[in-house]
């Protein structure tokens, strides 16, 4: 995929919040686990982690906005469209699993990364295939 | 959508690299518009026919130029 100004900055905007969400989990972890705070604060916690997930899907859709270069906007948002009906396909057939063949409880949280696998695997599939 | 942008573009000893930047596009769009494989949106293509000094219509082949 070429280098365009509005992929580098949505790089530049995705590494600092990878950053800040693995030094947060990490922080996370080490203070749930050794000063055992409340509930209140876990679920606190756990919603400050999710931020800079959230913020992250917000970076995507600034590019979508950004992208001058419509030929790569295209093949971007086609790419997200696969990866949405890849998510879609993989966590109802992992529904169907768990109701009907006691297959774990897929986590929610799940889904963000199912979806960038799906995104990474269709833009693979370009670069091979198309 | 065929065009005659690769002509186009020999005849002046343009690289798909330079007509990119030209456009401000990516090589990757100027090499998919050349070989059929995405069709620009109305401003790109004016843009395009505008930088070979020509009309959309000597540029790109209209599909449906038959069926008129």
């Amino acid at each position: 995929m070429p280098n365009t100004p509005a992929q580098r900055i949505m790089r530049q905007r995705l590494i600092p919040l990878t950053v800040i969400y693995l030094a947060g989990c990490l922080a996370a972890m080490l203070f749930i686990n050794f000063a055992g705070p409340p509930d209140i604060v876990v679920y606190l916690i756990s919603l400050l982690l999710s931020v800079p997930l959230v913020a992250c899907i917000f970076v995507i859709w600034r590019y979508v906005t950004e992208e001058k270069d419509e030929y790569i906007r295209m093949m971007f948002v086609q790419n997200m469209v696969v990866s949405t009906g890849f998510t879609l396909a993989v966590t109802t057939i992992w529904g169907v699993l768990e109701l009907y063949a006691d297959a774990p409880a897929l986590p929610i949280y799940y889904t963000l990364v199912i979806w960038c696998v799906g995104l990474a695997l269709s833009h693979l599939y370009r670069r091979i295939f198309a | 959508m065929k065009s005659r942008l690769k002509v186009l573009r020999a005849e002046r000893d343009w690289s798909q690299a330079d007509l990119a930047e030209v456009l401000g596009v990516s090589r990757q769009s100027v090499n998919a518009i050349e070989t059929g494989k995405y069709d620009p949106s109305l401003p790109l293509a004016f843009h395009i026919a505008r930088v070979f000094g020509l009309s959309i219509e000597e540029v790109f082949v209209d599909p449906n130029a038959d069926d008129a």
